[in-house]
């Protein structure tokens, strides 16, 4: 009999056509694991009070806690013992890419988004969807209702990544959407300009909201398995270039490693949780790291 | 350079192929989506810089493979001699190539710029010595006709034909070994050939283009005593390529290889400048040469050179010395040495029964000699007691060895009476003490003197029968009639010795200096010289003219000093014909030899007859009457025989060149039949007042019966010269020295000489080394494009 932990890679949540049964999977897969884990009991226990922050209401601090640590806490709020997240989900064509695994980019995210809807609505967190290309396309509000589930895994579904990326000015453009703090989960491939997408995260941590940015790439970007010489066509501009695989992969590697480790190196200095993730990665290492980002924040 | 198949070099044109293939039909590489194309963008364009030098290196590749193929199909050659000399070129382009190739590898990795640039500055640098080494080989190159093994030849096979070629090893003589091989080679050289077979006795030799004919020249071949030594014959050979049709020559040099057949008995036969003229004319004639040893290795023999005669006449009664020295080649060994000799002179020979009949010789001697290599041995025999007459002798080695020639030495003793001298002397001149030296009353009962004198004074020297004396002397000459020095002139001109002994009687000096009398000395009388103390004498200092001979080993010892000279005449001027065999201390000329004709004159510018006291004069040396006067003795002697020496005979001669008789008495027969050894007698006719013995090349006793009255017996032996036997061996070092390195084929098995006529006329081909290059090519080429056009099924 397989073990539920298949389920949490990519090829077999492929063989998985609904969306919804992807997500379950994913979730119950991952939480079984969790429970045999070091991590047992951790993923469920909340606190009953959390860190004063800018914008509370100074009448709800508790000033026991105060006397006894001698720092800010405010009072629990059955509210406020739940995280609104939203998934940002990146539309542009080059999602769409793979080049030999089961999943693109695209339906990684989609099923890694999938799995944490699920997650989140599963602890009554409230979940929202914002979808973009070169600018924000929808916004599906926050819920933690069951249906909420449902709504956004329709969404999902009928996603199609075509447009041009500008992952900077979208995220801009969420953070003008959110009034509340908000953890925004972006998944998107980051390709285009490193300092503008900087520029963007760091305004949405300014502006108080908790960020996971799960780095999609496909494996082939991330292992360049060509070999010879080739032509590599960009999908979104169509530019063509030609290159001697086995001469170039050292300098490619290269050039991905440091790209990757500049997005890591400025996210942690922004606070910004920074997954990297191929398509050939297993979907635990994500819902990991949004539970290991809950848990900060309380 | 030759190319076996030069249409196919039309092959390199195909390079066109690939390179069409490579502009027109250039694969497409795959194409493959790709969003992370940023990652790439920023690095292309070195990428493909380095692709477009992969492609131009791929198409070299293939170009490079098209013509190495056509070039390898062609068969390029070269002579064994240029082998080094292109290889040398070969690795300095493959090293190019490879620095070459390291250098766009560099370029193409992108390594820096120190070791890209200093990658292809080497390769430059060798390209360059690449095409120098390239330059100069096609320029030294000398036209040699390669690749066709087939094509005819002009080949001239030179034969050793010495005697020692007769040396048995393995019950073979080397001679036969030789016309074993060139027989061989006679038959197996390519249709068309033409040959020419030569010897070393001199034979002109000529091309024939039937095999058969030059094979039977070759079977006749015998070993001969007029054999010259190789470096003789050997540019005679040479010179006869200007009658070659062929452009292909061979010279075939067949040899035992001993140190006497390359040099003969001359040390410095190989000198730079005959070295030179041989190098020269060899690479202008184009022959390949190949030198085929037949000699034993090492070969074992004990033999007789030549038999040393103090001299090969001998007074009646009187004794003569013979040494044989006996040589030793490998293992030394004590071997018998035994003389035999005529028990009679003046044997008549005759035939009977188609032999020489000659009175049998008998045993005058034998010695056991041990010679070493190194140093040999000495056979040592007197001769004497023999009555007047020509004797023929025999120098035997008894026992077997594998060389018979230098068994046994021949030579002729002519036995004589005392040769006659005329001594003429004024009346106040005393001739006892030329006439004691030349003939010591003392041993004239126990026989043997060389001379006979006769002493007259001047005034009979008009009545005499000049022609009956070997040789006169003048002793302190008065002035003679016009007409006696006319009879002293024609009598030396015939041969006669004369010797002037001038002095005080040299008056009035016009006298002398007649042209007639100044013809006859040798210089025009000019004055006295006069010193009044002791410290002029005769200072020799050339020691090598036979009067000087026996003071040349105590030069040092003999005490000139002790016998002053006071008053000398002096020639001016002497005439270019006269020679100064000894001067005085002040640098004039005390003995002087002018030839005249068939004669010699020998003239003493001070008296060797002065008196110690004269009467009314003071003397003119103390030669006389000084203590120990032996060196006048000697000189005396030693004038006179100098002087009959005219009439002196040659009787043992060496094998091959002409050996010539004299009879300048004319008392001898106008005609003589020889004997030769071994050969059949025939007529010689004497001419001039000699008799010429031409064919000399058998060694043995030469023997002439005349008739003039009775009969006119007369002889010669020849021997082979030590050079014709020796059997040492040559350094095969030597012949580098002389022909150069890598121009001449030194070999000794049939199999050899083949395989030497192939890579000569074939030439050394680039064929299995271009193969190489070749598949290494390919091997590259396929390398490298795998790598650019990796099929998308197999990636995909």
């Amino acid at each position: 009999m397989p073990s539920v932990e298949q389920y949490l890679k990519p090829e077999v949540i492929n063989q998985i056509k609904r969306l919804d049964l992807r997500a379950k999977f994913v979730v119950k897969s991952f939480l079984q694991g969790l429970h045999a884990s070091p991590f047992h009991g951790f993923s469920v226990e909340f606190s009953e009070h959390r860190r004063y922050a800018h914008g509370d209401d100074p009448a709800h601090i508790d000033w026991l806690v105060y006397a006894k640590t001698d720092k800010y806490y405010i009072k629990k709020f059955e509210a406020e013992t739940n995280i609104t997240g939203y998934l940002a989900m990146d539309l542009s064509k080059s999602m769409a890419y793979t080049y030999r695994q089961q999943l693109s980019k695209f339906d990684y995210s989609i099923c890694l988004a999938a799995a944490l809807c699920y997650l989140m609505v599963h602890q009554q967190d409230p979940v929202g969807l914002i979808t973009f290309d070169d600018k924000v396309r929808q916004n599906l509000r926050p819920s933690a209702r069951r249906t909420q589930i449902a709504n956004i895994l329709a969404h999902l579904s009928k996603l199609q990544p075509t447009g041009q990326t500008d992952l900077a000015y979208s995220l801009t453009q969420i953070g003008a959407l959110l009034s509340h703090r908000t953890l925004v989960m972006v998944f998107s491939d980051c390709l285009g300009n490193i300092e503008n997408t900087i520029k963007s995260l760091g305004r949405l941590r300014h502006a108080g909201h908790d960020v996971i940015l799960f780095h999609v790439l496909d494996e082939a970007e991330v292992s360049f398995p060509f070999h010879g010489v080739v032509e590599l066509e960009d999908p979104e501009s169509s530019q063509i270039l030609q290159v001697d695989a086995d001469e170039f992969r050292e300098e490619y590697l290269r050039e991905v490693t440091e790209f990757r480790d500049d997005l890591r190196r400025e996210s942690t200095q922004l606070g910004v949780d920074y997954v990297a993730l191929d398509t050939s990665m297993q979907f635990d290492r994500a819902l990991m790291e949004y539970l290991l980002s809950r848990r900060s924040r309380f | 350079m030759a190319i076996v198949h030069l249409s196919l070099l039309a092959g390199v044109l195909l390079i066109g192929i690939p390179i069409a293939v490579h502009l027109a039909m250039r694969p497409q590489p795959v194409r493959h989506l790709f969003p992370a194309l940023q990652f790439v963008r920023e690095r292309q364009q070195t990428s493909q810089r380095r692709l477009q030098l992969k492609r131009f290196l791929l198409l070299l590749l293939r170009c490079l493979a098209i013509v190495v193929a056509a070039i390898a199909l062609a068969r390029p050659a070269v002579t064994q001699q240029q082998w080094s000399v292109w290889g040398a070129i070969g690795a300095a382009g493959l090293l190019a190539a490879i620095s070459a190739l390291a250098a766009a590898t560099a370029f193409i990795q992108g390594r820096g710029g120190g070791i890209r640039w200093s990658l292809t500055g080497i390769a430059g640098i060798l390209l360059a010595l690449t095409m120098s080494l390239f330059t100069l080989a096609m320029r030294g190159e000398t036209p040699t006709l390669l690749g066709d093994q087939e094509a005819p030849v002009s080949a001239i096979l030179l034969i050793d034909t010495a005697p020692r070629m007769d040396y048995q090893f393995r019950n073979r003589s080397r001679l036969e070994d030789v016309q074993k091989i060139a027989s061989h080679l006679i038959e197996q050289f390519p249709k068309g050939s033409e040959v020419a077979v030569l010897d070393t006795e001199g034979s002109e030799g000529v091309f024939t283009p039937d095999r058969s004919s030059a094979d039977t020249i070759l079977q006749k071949l015998t070993v001969s005593g007029g054999s010259r030594p190789l470096f003789e014959q050997l540019n005679h050979a040479v010179k006869l390529t200007a009658a070659a049709k062929h452009p292909r020559r061979e010279l075939y040099v067949f040899t035992d290889m001993t140190a006497a057949a390359w040099n003969g008995n001359r040390e410095n036969a190989w000198n730079a400048g005959s070295i030179d003229r041989l190098r020269k004319s060899l690479n202008d004639s184009e022959l390949v040469l190949y030198v085929i040893d037949v000699g034993a290795l090492s070969p074992q023999n004990v033999g007789l050179a030549l038999p040393r005669l103090e001299q090969d006449s001998v007074v009646r009664g009187g004794e003569i010395l013979l040494d044989v020295p006996v040589h030793a080649v490998g293992n030394g060994v004590t071997r018998t040495v035994e003389f035999w000799m005529e028990p009679a002179g003046d044997a008549v020979p005759q035939m009977e029964d188609g032999h020489l009949a000659v009175s049998s010789m008998i045993k005058r001697g034998s010695v056991s000699v041990s010679p070493t290599p190194e140093s040999g041995g000495i056979a040592r025999f007197v001769i004497g007691g023999l009555d007047e007459g020509i004797y023929h002798g025999e120098v035997r080695l008894l026992g077997n060895d594998s060389l018979e020639h230098d068994n046994v030495r021949f030579l002729t003793i002519h036995v004589r009476e005392a040769w006659p001298i005329l001594v003429v002397a004024p009346n106040n001149v005393s001739p006892t003490f030329v006439a004691q030296s030349l003939s010591p009353s003392v041993l004239q009962d126990e026989g043997g003197l060389r001379f006979d004198c006769t002493l007259i004074g001047s005034r009979d020297l008009a009545n005499q029968q000049l022609a009956d004396y070997a040789a006169i002397c003048l002793l302190d000459p008065t002035p003679f009639p016009e007409q006696q020095w006319e009879q002293l002139r024609d009598y030396v001109e015939n041969g006669g010795g004369l010797a002037v002994m001038l002095g005080h009687n040299a008056h009035p000096p016009r006298a002398f200096r007649t042209p007639l009398v100044s013809e006859l000395l040798g210089g025009t009388l000019a004055r006295q010289w006069r010193n009044t103390d002791r410290s002029l004498f005769l200072t020799p200092h050339d020691f090598n003219h036979p009067v000087m001979l026996p003071f040349r080993d105590i030069r040092t010892s003999t005490p000139w000093d002790r016998f002053p000279v006071f008053r000398h005449w002096s020639f001016d001027p002497l005439a270019d014909m006269a020679e100064v065999l000894i001067r005085f201390g002040n640098g004039k000329e005390a003995v002087v030899e002018n030839k005249l004709a068939a004669g010699r004159v020998v003239t003493v510018t001070t008296p060797l007859s002065d008196s110690a006291r004269p009467i009314g004069r003071n003397p003119w040396n103390e030669f006389t009457f000084g203590e120990d006067g032996w060196p006048q003795f000697i000189l005396i002697n030693e004038i006179v025989h100098y002087l009959v020496s005219t009439t002196n005979q040659t009787l043992n001669v060496p094998t091959g060149p002409p050996a010539t008789l004299h009879d300048d008495r004319g008392i001898g027969a106008d005609r003589y039949q020889l004997f030769p050894p071994g050969q059949t007698p025939y007529q010689l006719i004497v001419q001039d007042n000699q008799v010429t013995v031409r064919d000399t090349r058998h060694a043995g006793n030469y023997r002439l019966r005349g008739r003039r009255g009775v009969d006119v017996i007369r002889g010669i032996s020849a021997n082979y010269e030590l050079y014709q036997t020796e059997l040492t061996r040559w350094d095969v070092k030597k012949l580098t020295e002389i022909f150069g390195e890598g121009r001449y084929e030194l070999l000794r098995e049939t199999q050899d000489i083949e395989r030497a006529q192939g890579h000569n006329r074939v030439g050394r081909e680039f064929y299995p080394i271009l193969m190489i290059m070749l598949a290494v090519i390919v091997g590259l080429e396929q390398l490298l494009a795998n790598r650019f056009y990796t099929s998308r099924s197999a990636k995909e």
